[in-house]
This record gives structure tokens, sequence and C-alpha cells, in this order.
């Protein structure tokens, strides 16, 4: 690495890869919050839909069978007994981990979508829904005041 | 009398000053006059001019054969330069020799004297020609020089005009009419005509100064007095000259001020009846306060009573002008705006006024951005130092254009 | 900046001054007999033009309305504290302003077109007037009414103006009689209402209650601009929206008031939205440059009763009403009805320049000189200003239209240069609150509106809805409509001196009665009792509030003051 005093030290490539480095932090975090998308969903849940990567586990896609239609015939994959079952088992924990999760999921989103509302609402949006109900009110004629008794008389018959 | 200036000599006719014009010896002395060379006596010409002759009588005969060519004079002058060289070194051969000789105790005496001779000869020659200014002792030379003007001078009267030239003619009967038609013409302006008692006098010392070849308004020196008019003519000094204390005193003796020193003495004498300056007093407070300044005059000596009134650092005159001391110039040099002064509606309303141009908080943080752009430009600076130091020392040559 | 006053000489301006004293008092008076009888002069000059001519010729035109208003005041100025006064003169232009027209309407004689007035308009007239800095200025509106009918040898018009011009006028008048009596009652708090009394004194708030329920009751809206304010010495508002005045005192009303009351009307607005903690951007850092409600009316005062008042009784939809500025620079927009240059200058003292122009300079140098820190017109700056009544009229008018032309290019420069500024014409306007929130203001809330003149801290028109002064303007440019209003304004003294008195130095019915008009409407809501209990103190010469008018002068039938003694 360039000292921090050199001259001609790769400047960009260093902030590039800072740069990455927090817009991959931002990913991460905004994944964690927002629900899946179609791409970023397994690859060997119960419906995928992209193509494979030449990351994907062959051993998964074997076990589950799930995987789209091999372009030949001939493979030389295979599955050992002892991988079969390290799946098997893994995917009980799997299962078993999502089922805690909706659960919790499903609790929880009920109360937070009632508090969201009324916290994003801000101060303007309220001022603005009062206003609008006085409108309506208004249309009703609930303002209206109506001319009352003998009313006000100013002033003389004189210029 | 009659003279012949560029020799030097008097005649007791006219027919002997004219014929003396006419001869060579005088044409001679002019020529040496225009090279500024002083003039020489008649006896020395002659000699001159037989040695010429000779010279001439030499050479006539080949000349009168065949027109000589350029070529060939060329090739002479030469042939007698190196003649002239040879000579001097066989002069400093022969110098040599001689000391050679001393040292050998042998002298060629002979050769030694003529060499002394003709080294003698030549001074003698020189002293000849300087006796003449030699002769004459500095005061001598000026009263040579004054006769020399007065023989110049031409008598101009108060009543002629002292800028035209004498064939106009320009002679008037009385001063004053003088005086108007240099004014009119030349505009020859005369300085304090009110106090001026000596009409006459002063125009004719300066026509005496004119005719004497000088210019009255700078210290020109003219042959005569129509090269001073034609001077004064080109150069516009048909003026008389009026603002330093000489230019003053030189034609002081004209006028007469006394009647100004009359004023301040009737003032000093007016505070002895002292009715006079309660009335005014009685009339206004400023006038109070010149009575004031009066008193204060009178506790001064009488010496700095005369024509200016001193106040601590600054002198003011009697026209009313003050003159500041040297010391404060740069307080007078300085140029203020003139003070405002508010009337009490614009007082209570700028008392009144909570607005702010620019706040004190902004302020602040103007200093703190400051400070900071400072900075940056510093770090910038030392970077590109460092840049220029290890510029040779690129591992790998990157293209400055493609960055 | 530049200029400073020291701390005793600004406590001797602001304050010794200011305390009431026999001549303080004097000068005030005089101020208000001249504003008085210019009032009437302006009123008789519209009523034998308008109502009693025999209706040939060409009626009295406004420009001549300002010009003969103005000249009067001088000739009446000129003729009091001759040499014992340093400064004094016209406080306020008189401005003649029609039916929409709010603010600033005070033509110079050569505006291209005359303005007239016709049946039905209602005409408000102000002007005012400064002794020594103690000014007294005067508000009044009436009504052009049809040509009238003869009824034992005098013309009197046939029937009352009815409608929602009139409820204006009503409510207007009911507002300033009562906030007469209300700050009579600061001499003699034992004599209050009980509802005021618990409230434990006249505070602003108390005269900010009062005045809108009237309004309310009247189905009108006051409008921004009206104040109830502390008048000072050359401290009269004539420079309000230039210079932030330390230590204002008083109730002011702007858009920021309707917002908040039509909030309260909303079913669901218990919770409290109204605190607004917000930090709003202000011209000043000073915080007794900003108004509040929260100070209580003292003796020994004087107070500037200003209130304008506008009808929404014929809108059928809810909505504000606000001010807008003609801008005499757009020719483009030609949905604009009126369209007239603005006449009226102040100069900004704390602004110095070197200026250019040699016109310029001469009059800025007579600006300085003879208009002290009130506003001008072009025309006061002219020789033959003011117009002799005895001589020819129309050839001083002539002749005063040649000077105008002279300092035009003058005060064009003063006006690049922010020396001067000039009060902008202004119209009242409304604006349906539907418009309003369907609108949007991306560029935020600070976008301030240099050429209107507000108060310190009143920059923001809506600051609930977040819309700032710039975005009201363009709303009001497409969703604006018209709407007349009414400005009743009076200068009284609340007088500790002698024997406790109120002191009204302009308007009441000395100078300006009432027009005749009929509204269907009457008084109710929260502060009835206590408003009908301030009338009858008013009534009462013995034990209720003593109030003292200012006399007019005597008008001649010539339109020569024949008298000059006072009171």
């Amino acid at each position: 690495m360039a000292s921090k005093n050199s001259i001609n030290k790769p400047k960009n490539k260093i902030n590039s890869a800072s740069h990455a480095k927090s817009l991959a932090k931002k990913r991460a975090a905004r994944s964690k919050i927002l629900p899946n998308t179609r791409s970023s969903i397994g690859r060997y849940a119960d419906k995928a839909v992209t193509a494979v990567r030449p990351t994907d586990s062959k051993a998964i896609a074997l076990y589950t069978g799930e995987s789209p239609a091999p372009i030949s015939k001939m493979t030389k994959n295979t599955l050992s007994n002892k991988r079969a079952k390290k799946i098997a088992r893994n995917q009980k924990y799997v299962d078993q981990r999502k089922q805690a999760e909706n659960k919790e999921e499903d609790a929880s989103m009920e109360i937070e979508t009632k508090e969201q509302l009324e916290e994003r609402q801000t101060n303007l949006d309220k001022v603005k829904t009062l206003l609008w109900s006085v409108i309506e009110q208004n249309a009703r004629g609930e303002y209206k005041s109506s001319a009352d008794g003998e009313g006000t008389t100013l002033g003389i018959q004189a210029f | 009398m009659f003279t012949c200036n560029t020799c030097g000599l008097n005649f007791p006719g006219a027919e002997d000053q004219r014929s003396h014009m006419k001869s060579e010896w005088h044409r001679y002395n002019l020529k040496r006059r225009v090279a500024q060379l002083p003039p020489i006596d008649e006896h020395l010409f002659n000699t001159k001019v037989a040695n010429l002759s000779v010279e001439d009588e030499k050479e006539t005969p080949v000349k009168g054969e065949k027109q000589m060519t350029k070529k060939e004079q060329r090739r002479r002058e030469k042939e007698a330069i190196q003649e002239k060289k040879r000579q001097i070194l066989g002069v400093a051969k022969q110098a040599m020799i001689a000391k050679m000789k001393e040292q050998g105790q042998e002298l060629p005496v002979k050769q030694v004297v003529t060499e002394q001779v003709e080294q003698t000869e030549t001074p003698e020659q020189t002293e000849t020609e300087k006796i003449e200014p030699e002769e004459l002792t500095e005061e001598q030379q000026e009263q040579k020089i004054i006769e020399e003007k007065e023989s110049n001078r031409i008598e101009i009267t108060p009543t002629t005009c002292l800028f035209s030239h004498p064939k106009y003619n320009k002679v008037f009967d009385t001063v004053d009419e003088n005086i108007d038609h240099m004014f009119k013409n030349f505009g020859l302006y005369i300085p304090e005509k009110t106090y001026l008692v000596d009409k006459e006098g002063l125009i004719g010392y300066l026509g005496e100064k004119i005719s004497y070849g000088f210019c009255i308004a700078c210290n020109y020196q003219g042959r005569n007095a129509e090269a001073a008019r034609e001077h004064m003519k080109q150069k516009r000094h048909m003026r008389i000259p009026y603002e330093s204390e000489d230019e003053k005193l030189e034609i002081s003796q004209f006028y007469d001020f006394s009647s100004t020193y009359e004023d301040t003495s009737k003032s000093v004498e007016g505070d002895d009846n002292g009715d006079e300056w309660e009335d005014v007093s009685d009339e206004g407070e400023g006038e109070g306060d010149l009575e004031n300044e009066g008193d204060s005059e009178d506790d001064l000596p009488p010496s700095e009573q005369d024509a200016i009134y001193q106040n601590g650092l600054d002198l003011i005159l009697p026209s009313g002008t003050v003159l500041g001391h040297r010391s404060l110039a740069r307080y007078y040099r300085q140029n203020l705006t003139p003070e405002r002064v508010l009337s009490e509606g614009q007082g209570t309303v700028i008392a009144a006024e909570t607005r702010h141009m620019l706040a004190i908080r902004d302020r602040q943080e103007l200093a703190t951005k400051k400070r900071a752009w400072g900075r940056q430009k510093k770090r910038e600076d030392v970077n590109d130092r460092r840049a220029a130091k290890f510029i040779n020392q690129q591992e790998h040559y990157r293209d400055q254009l493609l960055q | 900046m530049e200029l400073a006053v020291r701390q005793e000489d600004a406590d001797v301006l602001l304050k010794e001054k200011n305390v009431l004293n026999e001549s303080v008092l004097d000068k005030y008076r005089t101020g208000g007999q001249i504003v008085q009888t210019g009032l009437k002069y302006i009123i008789s000059l519209i009523n034998e033009s308008y109502h009693l001519a025999s209706s040939n010729g060409q009626p009295i035109s406004v420009q001549e309305l300002c010009i003969l208003g103005d000249s009067f005041l001088i000739n009446l100025l000129s003729k009091v504290y001759t040499n014992q006064v340093r400064e004094k003169g016209i406080a306020s232009p008189t401005t003649i302003e029609v039916n929409e027209l709010a603010n600033g309407f005070s033509p110079e004689l050569d505006d291209e077109g005359s303005f007239f007035f016709t049946a039905g308009d209602i005409v408000t007239i102000s002007l005012g007037v400064q002794i020594d800095g103690y000014t007294s200025q005067v508000s009044h509106t009436l009504v052009i009414y049809p040509p009238g009918i003869e009824i034992n040898n005098e013309i009197k018009p046939e029937g009352p103006l009815l409608g929602s011009k009139a409820d204006a006028i009503c409510a207007s008048h009911i507002a300033t009689e009562t906030l007469v009596g209300l700050l009579g009652l600061a001499l003699t708090p034992e004599k209050l209402p009980e509802q005021i009394k618990n409230e434990g004194g006249i505070h602003g708030s108390t005269i900010r209650n009062i005045v809108d329920s009237i309004a309310e009751s009247y189905s009108c809206i006051v409008l921004p601009g009206s104040k109830v304010r502390r008048v000072r010495r050359f401290l009269a508002g004539q420079s309000e929206g230039i210079v932030a005045e330390r230590d204002f005192k008083g109730v002011v009303w702007d858009e920021s008031h309707q917002e908040e009351r039509l909030l309260k009307k909303a079913p669901t607005s218990q919770e409290l939205i109204l605190a607004d903690n917000k930090v709003k951007p202000t011209s000043t850092n000073n915080s007794t440059a900003i108004p509040t409600d929260e100070f209580i009316v003292l003796p020994g005062e004087v107070y500037q009763i200003d209130i304008r008042m506008s009808s929404i009784a014929d809108f059928n939809e809810v909505g504000l009403i606000t001010l807008e500025e003609i801008d005499q620079f757009s020719g483009k927009n030609n949905r604009q009805e009126f369209n007239s240059k603005s006449t009226i200058h102040i100069r900004d003292f704390a602004i110095n320049h070197q200026l250019k122009l040699r016109t310029s300079r001469k009059l800025l140098t007579e600006i300085d000189k003879n208009f002290s820190v009130y506003p001008f017109k072009l025309s006061y700056t002219s020789n033959h200003f003011p117009i002799n009544l005895d001589k020819d009229i129309p050839e001083q008018v002539e002749n005063i239209k040649q000077d105008l032309k002279t300092f035009k290019l003058g005060l064009s420069e003063l006006n690049n240069r922010h020396l001067i500024k000039s009060r902008p014409i202004q119209l009242t306007k409304f604006i349906p609150l539907e418009q309003i929130l369907i609108s949007s203001n991306p560029t935020g809330k600070h976008g301030i509106d240099l050429n209107k003149p507000v108060l310190p801290g009143m920059e923001i028109p809506l600051p609930q809805l977040g819309i700032s002064s710039l975005k009201l303007k363009s709303l009001l440019n497409k969703h604006g409509k018209s709407v007349p209003n009414v400005r009743e304004s009076t200068t009284v003294i609340i007088n500790n001196v002698s024997n406790g008195e109120i002191i009204r130095l302009t308007g009441g019915s000395k100078s300006s009665s009432p027009s005749w008009v009929h509204s269907q409407y009457q008084l109710k809501g929260a502060y009835v009792e206590s408003i009908n209990q301030i009338g009858q103190l008013l009534q009462d010469k013995r034990f209720g509030i003593k109030v003292k008018e200012c006399y007019p002068f005597k008008l001649n039938k010539d339109k020569s003051v024949e008298t000059m003694q006072l009171d």
C-alpha cells in the first residue's frame, strides 16, 4: 500500500473501493428491511425462476431436484450419502427458522402498520386533513350563519 | 571708433576697417571663431601663409603635369604616414641608444640636444597662442564682455514698445499708452498695478534689460536686443515674473506698499477706543467672537502682528487664507465624507432600528469558513510542492492528459 | 450599520419625548384637528361632486382629490407652530381607495387615466399629519350612493346600502368604537366588564378576541395589515416593513391568524397542532421587534386603531383573504384588471450610497431635508405644491406635472439603490382554501417576497401549511378573487395627565359619521355582553368613559378655513 503522503498513489482505486464498500453496506441493510424480490429468492427454493449461476451448489440442486432442466443429458454431478444427509439436516433447521420468523412477523406487522401510519404523517398532513374536514363541513352547510333578528343599521339618511 | 570684434582691433577710420574686413586674415579669424578658436595676430598668419605657399610650390609642378587619381592620393597619404612612423621609430631608436650609451657612460649629446630643441619648440608655439587670453584677468574679461554689451546696446525709451521690432517704430506719447499696447498685443501683465508708483521706471528698467540682450522672464542672454526679443517671442516670455521673493525684490523699487501697512496699523489703533467694538458685539454672537480674536492679537508682540496672525499651528494671512503647518499635512490631506447630521425624526428611527445588515453570528460563521478555505489552499500548495519534488521518480508513466 | 445613535440620546428620543405633558398633548391635538378638517374637506368634496352635484360636467377624480387634500393639509400646517418645531408635515399622504383597493393608492397627476367612483362603491379616505413627530392618522370608509331624492328641501339617499359591503362597514365601525372604549377603560380598570376583568387587564389577546368575535358575527374577516398599535414620536407605523422597530407593542393581524381560526373550526382540532415551535425566519435578532399579543395596555400611551374588514358572505367556499401587490412592471399580465404605479415612497435611512446622477442627488437632499421620516409623494417636491385654491388651479396642476418629469429619473436611481422604498398598491383578494390545500410548496416556506411589506416575524403568511409568500402570490395570480374592503382607523391618547380621559384625535362623529348602511347580521358570540357594556359606558357621559373628540376647524362655503381657534 502506498503511504498516505506519497505522490502518485492510486487514489481513485482507494476511493472506489471504499465507495463500493459503503454501497455494499447500504445494500445489505436495505435487503434486510425490504421483502425479497424475485431475483433475490434462493435459487433452489420452491420456485426458482432465474438461471443457474456457476456458484450455485450442485449438490443441493441434485438433492432437491428443483434445478432447471440441464442443458445436456449427461452429467458428472454426484451426491454422496454423507452430503445428502447433511443437506437434509440443514434443510430441517432452515424450515424451523423460517417458521419461527414468520410467526414473529405476523404478530408485529399488524401493530406496526398503524403506528407507522401515524408516525409518517407529518404536522403538515395533519393540518391538511383538518382543513379538508373544514371544507367538507362547509359544503354541508354547517357554518352557514343566517340573518338573525332585525340586523344592524348604522348612520342616518344623509350623505 | 571702429573695431573688429573677431580680430580684436581698433581702427582710426571707416576705410581702414573696411579694408581689414576684406582681408584674408580677417576671414581666417572668422573661420577660427566659428571653430571656437581664439583669433591669431597678423604676423602668425603671415608665417602660416608663407609655409603653405612653400609646400604648394613643391607640389604644384607634380600636380601641374597630370591630374592625381584618388588611388595615387591614398597611396601617398599612406606613404606619408609610414614615413612619419619611420621617423618616430628612428627617434625612439636614437633615444634607446642614448640610454644604452648613458648606462655605458657614452652620450651622443648632439642628438639629445636636437630632440630637446624639438620638444621645447612646440610648447613655445602654444604659449604664443595662449598669451592673449592669459594676459587678461577675470575682471578684465568681465569688463571686456560688458564693453562688448555696451557696444551692442540700443537705447529703448519707456515710451517705445519693448517687444516690437524697431522697424515698426512703435513709439507712443505716454507710458500708459505703451503699457496698454503691450498688454493688448503681447499680453504683458503688470503685477500689483494699484501699488505701482513708478511706471516709467519699471518700463525703463525692463527696456534697459532687453537692450543689453537679456530676457525679462528667464536669465537668457542674447547677443543683442533683437536676439532677446526673438527669444521672448518664441518662448512667450513676454511677462514680468512675480512669484519668488527674488523676483519681487527685483522690481520692488518701483512699488509702494505702504498703504497696506496703514490698514493694520489702523486696526491696532482702533483697539484703543473700545467703543466701536462694544457696539459690534451687541449685534450678535458671531461678531463677539471676532472681538475676542482681536483681544488675543493685542497680547501678541507687535512684531508678530504685522500682516500675519499666528494661531498655534497655522498662519492666518490678512486675506483670510489659512496656512497649515507641515506636521499636520496628513490631516489636511484626508478626504473624509462630511458627517451626517440627523434630524430628531431620523435619530428616533435609527435608535428604534433593530435590523442587522450582517448578523454577528453570521460573521463568526464567515470567519470559520475563511479559515477552512485557507487550510484547504495550504494543503493544496503543500501537495503541489511534493509533487514537484518527486516528478522524476515516477515508477510508471502516466499520461497527464489521460488521467 | 453605519449610523448609530448614542444610548443616552436614544433614551431621550424613545422614552422621555413620549411622556405626555401639556405641550405634547397640544401638538397632538393640533395635528388631530388638522386631520379632522382635512377628512371633512375631502368628504365634502366627494359629496358635492357625486351626491349633490347637478350632474353636469365631469366629477372630481381621485388624482385631484389626493392633491387637493394634501395641499389643504399643508396649507393648514403652515399656519400652526411656525418656527416652533423643526419637523412637521404630512405623515401619510392622502390615499383614496375604492372597493378592493387596500393600500397605497394615491395616483399622481400624471397617472395615465383618471379614476372616478360609481354608485355603490365604498371609498376609503386615509390621511395623517405630524407636528414635531407627534402623529395623528385617520381612515374612513364612506359609501357612494346613487342619485338621491329630495326630502324637506334636502337631497338625501333613497335607501341604505345593503349586502356584504354593509356587513363589513358595520363590523369595522363597531370594532373601532368598541376599541376606543376598551382603551379608555385602561384609565379606569374598575369599570371593565366582568369577562375582561377576569382576564386581568386589557391584554393584546383581549383586543384580538373582541375584534375577531365582531368580525365573526358579521361573517367578516379581519384583513392582514389591520392593527392596534402603540404610536410613539416619529414611530407611527409609517415605515413598517422597512424598519424593524424596537419595542413594538400592538396587535397585528395577518394570514396566519386566519389559518389558526380555520383550524380551530375543525371538529377534531382539540389536539394542539397549533403550538408552533419552529423557528421562523426573521430579519432581526431582536425579539422586541416581533409583535406578540402578550402586552398590557397602559395609561399614558397613544394608540393607533386601524381595522380593515372584508365580508366573505358572498363566497360559498372556505377561504382566506390576503393582500396582493400590484406589480407595476407586469405589463404582460392582461388578466390584471387594474394597473397603476406606486406613488408613495419612504426613505430608508439605514442605507447610504454615493449617487451618480445630479438630479437624484438633488432629490435626495430635498427628501432628507423636507420629509423627515415620513412617506412622501413626488409631487410634494414640486415648487408649485401646495396648490393655492385662490389661484388658477388647472395652471398649477400643469406646472406640477412639469416638475414631476424632472424628478422621475432621479427617483428611479434612488429606488434601485434602495435608498427609498416605494409603498406598493395592494388589492384585497379572496383565495379558496381548497386551492391552497391541493398545491404543494416544493421551494419551501422560506421564499420571502421582498416587495411585500411585512412586520418582522410575519414573513411566512401560512406557517402551518408551509406556504411562503411567494407561493401565495403565484396562487393568487390564478385563483384570487377581488373583495371590497372597509377600513376604519383612528388615533387615541389614553391621557393620564389631566382628569383621566381618552382623547380621540381623529375620526368619530365630529368628522366622519358612518354612512347609512344596513346589515342583516347582529352581534353575537362570546363577547356580546362585554361589547354592549362598553357601548353603554361610551354613551354614559357622567359615569362612563370620558371621550374627548377633536373638533375640526369650521369650513366655509368656499372651502377655506374660517377660524383657527382651538377646540
